[in-house]
């Protein structure tokens, strides 16, 4: 096969392009992006068992696109050498209530995927499986995965795996299938306290572009760079986020 | 002493290669089309939760007596279970009645992280009654 001059600078363009940004539709449309207010999460796990029934996640497998995790510190000074205790909710069973909370400080954190704009997943997949909506969406091409788990090693917040069922990789996709109908994503529908708040940040009227504008937003390891857009509120002084 | 090396090398010339012939010639290539047909695949599932907009336009007496008190932040789906498919056909899909003390629990619960909520301590708050008895969980405070 003989490539012009024009198909080669323009493949060679495209192949560019991919290999450093990975492909990014963008829009002047939509932007969605999550708030989690961490002070009103009560760790009931109705997002979780939200989240998989819509989704088809195995309930008892203690895998999920989003999950809470509850946190039991006592306090020691210096404050890095106090004792933390992690628990997860990621399945149907609460393991909040039976627990002994005898630490001085104690929260709820729940988790996703961040949907960062400069995705570590994105950058490693090799068969360029994953890919950024123009609402700023990172989904996965199911069809694609080759279930190589580089994504699942590159994310820095654990927040993508093995679909036990499927064999390629899950992870959370805000239920594109939802906004597409024009409802939100299960774990907002399903929270009894609102503690997730959702919505268009280009917006200038929605209820996320009026927090981002008038609160506090905190990310989760702004430091390394990964753009997240899941924003959490009220977080400031809990320092032990793992 | 020398064919070890060779044979390794060999071998490692044909995983990467076969690798490499895989990632760039057999599987698909990066095309707008390809994403696109996910997309559509991906949009097309269908929703478990309907939300509590479309349950208030049948269900209007009890939503507005949910939205005039305390648990009015509470989604009707929480309790009754996923209702899309109630949406779509009212007699296929029923939805759950839970009464137990359970379920509320599971939310009242007297735990120390849990903040935004009114909370009880199951084993005295009245041990042998239903919660039903005394609140009615449209108007919990009180019957």
């Amino acid at each position: 096969m003989r490539l012009t001059r024009r198909q080669f600078i323009s493949s060679a363009a495209v192949a560019g392009f991919v290999f450093l940004g990975g492909i990014r539709v963008k829009g002047e449309s939509k932007h969605y992006v999550m708030m989690i207010d961490v002070d009103k999460c009560i760790g009931c796990g109705k997002c979780v068992i939200a989240c998989k029934t819509e989704n088809e996640i195995p309930m008892d497998r203690k895998i999920s696109r989003t999950w809470i995790e509850g946190y039991n510190i006592k306090v020691r000074f210096p404050y890095p050498e106090s004792e933390v205790e992690k628990v997860v909710l990621n399945t149907d069973e609460n393991p909040f209530q039976d627990f002994e909370w005898d630490g001085d400080k104690t929260y709820f954190i729940p988790k996703l995927c961040n949907h960062c704009q400069n995705a570590p997943c994105v950058q490693v997949c090799p068969v360029f499986a994953r890919f950024y909506t123009e609402e700023g969406i990172v989904l996965v091409d199911k069809n694609a995965c080759i279930g190589c788990k580089y994504c699942v090693t590159a994310c820095p917040y654990g927040a993508t795996y093995i679909h036990p069922e499927q064999k390629v990789t899950d992870k959370c996709t805000y239920c594109y299938h939802r906004l597409r109908r024009g409802l939100k994503p299960a774990c907002v529908t399903a929270c009894p306290t609102k503690a997730r708040i959702f919505g268009d940040i280009n917006d200038p009227n929605s209820e996320v572009s009026r927090i981002l504008r008038t609160e506090k937003i905190y990310l989760l390891k702004p430091e390394i760079g990964t753009e997240p857009q899941t924003f959490y509120l009220n977080l400031g002084d809990k320092t032990f986020v793992e | 002493m020398k064919k070890p090396i060779i044979n390794s090398l060999a071998l490692a010339i044909i995983v990467i290669g076969g690798l490499m012939v895989y990632v760039f010639i057999i599987s698909p290539p990066i095309k707008a089309e390809f994403i696109s047909s996910w997309l559509q695949i991906e949009a097309s599932r269908k929703p478990e939760y309907a939300g509590n907009e479309i349950c208030a336009q049948c269900h209007e007496d009890i939503y507005a007596q949910l939205m005039s008190q305390k648990h009015s932040s509470v989604p009707c789906e929480d309790c009754h279970g996923p209702l899309y498919d109630h949406t779509l056909d009212p007699e296929k899909r029923r939805p759950i009645i839970d009464d137990s003390r359970e379920s509320c629990v599971l939310c009242h619960k007297k735990i120390p992280p849990r903040k935004a909520v009114g909370t009880i301590d199951p084993e005295t708050h009245a041990p042998e009654f239903k919660c039903i008895t005394c609140h009615e969980p449209h108007k919990p405070w009180f019957k």
